[in-house]
């Protein structure tokens, strides 16, 4: 069949799992599976794989494994499960108990063990049936394994699995990590002049202001860094005085600090990306509240600031005390030399550069939360103006998009800016925002053709976006507009029966209904 | 709804029903019977849906507890299999409730990568045919939790669309779209992973 092309057979085969295929489709299929290529090679993948996901081996058990799997026990500290509320009644009284065994228990070892504090090692271990971090040393145990708070509010590390952390330093000025193997994720949410936040690996440091990055050690030494928001600057041990500032939606090696290429399949393809995952605003939002909330053991205030009294500088590390510091405290670490190394110390260009940008856009962000998005624009341009090879510029062509469109009705210059940003970085961690602002722009243009041109780029290469919906349902619109009535209905339907509890879903009727009435 | 398991594997309905009976009865030999046989397909469905986490030997001690606990709850109107997958999915929700999907994506990374770097050591995991499993493992687990699962319950289990509809208890339009769209994803995920021709090259030959 010569008018069967390989979207069709996409169409067939997918139609084929609902069992809605027809003797005749199901032949030309064949055919044309026979005579493409592609398209067999597609299908045949899909099936070996079902072959091998029925058929390989599986890793296998030991006897007491498989004992313990048959006895049909279930396990006595196996994942939570949902609980009754007679249940969780218990649970809370257990927990109230446990919480102040634990608590009473670790203020005596911290009196005991208050003069000679070490620097203590968290190691997460896959071996171990909970995930926990493993502390060594005379340390509290934190009861939120995985996350390493810092001192100063909103900072901190989510440690992953098979990640060994060393915690240099973790105050209210500095928060210094040592990476030895394994990918953490940062967050900074403090903007003090002069703190630090810094990740060392075996062959560069990595060090932040205001910023979500991640650092990955491999197995074999390699170091990887990719920035999801603000700005990293990179030291390379190799060349420790040329600091290499790393912008938003950047990846790098950090052994030679040379960018990796930056493509839409290396940051959305590859497993673990995190800045493929910080993009999912409720993945982000969630990262936030855990930072937010940080380990849940506490200390008396006694303790703590006789630990900050007795030790200075690398030796007062510690996990898991949430408590913020008390006025007293700050004073005293405000007596601390400047840290070697630290922005304020070395008063570099790069660092007062860094600075500058991240108070244009604090000052930028305060004046948007305010509502006023005339000189929150203009602060903005500022940035753009005075910082324009900056990834925060290039950055904030998208949120000046955003306010442009959304509150200032300047539709032709919103577009602008977010053609501008897709031009630079068309895989960038906006890039998503960016495209969606385009077809939202155009849409309000009614630049119907291309709508739909936009619009299905971005259903293409974003399709679990939470914009799907509206997008589907915008390039339905210009569908109709540009009198493609049949390809309107489709995605209208997609959207009616794809997610009917969809906002959208009201406008899509409408729109299948004005469909069908110009039919 | 009544539905028929494909798995090649699969025991007949009425050995099957006569080893519930037995079990029911108190026959503790029968009941280790079934609980052999569905120990490798509750491991299967765990394994591709949850990767290989700690965890996954728990949901699947927990899937196996509840099916031998609820054995008396099965009627027979649907395929003892069909029954005991539907445990496990409920298990294996359950579990995708609990952990965020950044949880899973940050912990089960590294997890994995160990797997694959350390299969090559482990006898059991040598060969070609179980490091793609592994692969394909690891590639569903870069799916979303509610793709996942229809992939995995079609692709393993051979369920059609309104039967996961059923299992997931989502609409038929959700469940073939879900399935569609984690299909199409794994598919091109698997065709730009640079072992994954060789190992089927491996496997085919």
């Amino acid at each position: 069949m010569s008018g069967f092309s390989c979207r069709s057979a996409e169409r067939c085969l997918e139609r084929q799992l609902t069992g809605e295929l027809s003797e005749q489709e199901r032949e030309a299929l064949q055919v044309h599976l026979a005579v493409c290529e592609a398209c067999g090679e597609r299908q045949h993948l899909w099936a070996s794989l079902r072959n091998v996901a029925r058929s390989a081996p599986l890793p296998g058990l030991t006897p007491a494994q498989e004992l313990r799997l048959l006895s049909g026990e279930e396990p006595s500290g196996g994942p939570a499960r949902p609980a009754s509320w007679g249940s969780w009644r218990l649970i809370l009284v257990a927990g109230c108990v446990a919480m102040l065994i634990v608590a009473l228990s670790t203020w005596r070892s911290a009196r005991e063990d208050a003069g000679a504090l070490p620097v203590p090692v968290a190691q997460q271990d896959h071996a171990e049936a909970a995930p926990q971090v493993r502390l060594e040393g005379p340390q509290p145990q934190p009861q939120e394994a995985l996350f390493l708070a810092g001192e100063a509010p909103g900072t901190g590390l989510f440690v992953a699995r098979h990640t060994q952390v060393r915690v240099l330093a973790n105050d209210a000025r500095q928060a210094r990590f040592e990476l030895k193997r394994g990918m953490v994720v940062a967050e900074i949410g403090v903007n003090e002049p002069g703190f630090v936040f810094e990740v060392e690996t075996p062959v560069a440091s990595v060090r932040a202001w205001g910023t979500v990055f991640t650092v990955s050690v491999l197995p074999d030494g390699e170091a990887f860094c990719r920035v999801a928001e603000g700005v990293v600057e990179i030291l390379a041990h190799a060349a420790p005085a040329v600091p290499i500032r790393v912008p938003a939606g950047t990846e790098i090696r950090l052994g030679d600090a040379l960018p990796v290429a930056l493509q839409a399949d290396a940051l959305h393809a590859e497993l673990g990306d995190a800045v493929s995952f910080m993009e999912h605003s409720g993945v982000k939002s969630e990262l936030r509240s855990l930072l937010e909330r940080g380990p849940v053991t506490s200390y008396g205030q006694e303790e703590a600031a006789q630990r900050r009294g007795d030790s200075s500088g690398e030796t007062s590390a510690f996990l898991g005390d949430e408590r913020p510091a008390q006025p007293e405290e700050l004073e005293a670490v405000a007596q601390l030399d400047p840290l070697p190394g630290s922005s304020a110390a070395q008063g570099s260009a790069e660092g007062t550069a860094l600075d500058a940008i991240d108070e244009l856009t604090r000052r930028a962000q305060i004046l948007l939360l305010a509502g006023e998005h005339e000189a929150a624009c203009q602060a903005y341009q500022d940035l753009i103006r005075e910082h324009s090879a900056s990834g925060a510029a290039l950055n904030s062509e998208v949120v000046l998009g955003q306010i442009k469109l959304d509150s200032l009705g300047l539709t032709e210059e919103s577009l602008a800016h977010f053609q501008r940003y897709l031009e630079r970085l068309p895989a960038g961690i906006l890039a998503e925002e960016a495209a969606l602002g385009r077809v939202r722009a155009l849409n309000r243009l009614n630049r119907a053709r291309e709508v739909v041109a936009a619009a299905s780029e971005l259903l293409m290469l974003y399709p679990l976006g939470s914009a799907y919906p509206e997008v589907l349902r915008t390039r339905a619109d210009a569908l109709c507009a540009v009198g493609e009535i049949a390809l309107a209905r489709k995605d209208y339907e997609e959207v009616i029966q794809s997610w009917p509890s969809s906002p959208q879903v009201a406008r899509a009727t409408a729109g299948l209904a004005a469909c069908q009435a110009a039919r | 709804m009544a539905m028929e398991v494909r798995s090649a594997s699969a025991p007949a309905r009425e050995h099957l029903d006569g080893l519930v009976g037995a079990s029911l009865a108190g026959d503790a030999g029968a009941r280790e019977q079934l609980a052999r046989w569905c120990l490798p397909r509750v491991r299967r469905t765990v394994l591709l849906t949850c990767g290989s986490g700690p965890d996954v030997e728990d949901l699947v001690q927990i899937s196996m507890a509840r099916i031998i606990a609820k054995l008396h709850s099965f009627r027979g109107e649907a395929s003892f299999f069909v029954w005991a997958d539907r445990i496990t999915v409920n298990v294996v929700r359950g579990h995708f409730r609990r952990q965020s999907w950044l949880k899973q994506r940050i912990f089960e990374y590294w997890t994995t990568q160990q797997l694959l770097e350390e299969a090559p050591e482990r006898p059991d995991r040598s060969c070609a045919r179980s490091r793609l499993f592994d692969l394909l493992a690891l590639e569903l687990g870069k799916l979303k939790p509610d793709q996942r699962l229809p992939v995995v319950l079609h692709m393993l289990h051979g369920y059609t669309v309104p039967e996961i509809a059923a299992m997931l208890e989502i609409s038929f339009e959700a469940a073939k779209k879900r399935l569609q769209r984690g299909r199409r994803a794994l598919i091109a995920r698997l065709q730009r992973h640079p072992a994954c021709r060789e190992l089927l090259q491996e496997v085919l030959s």
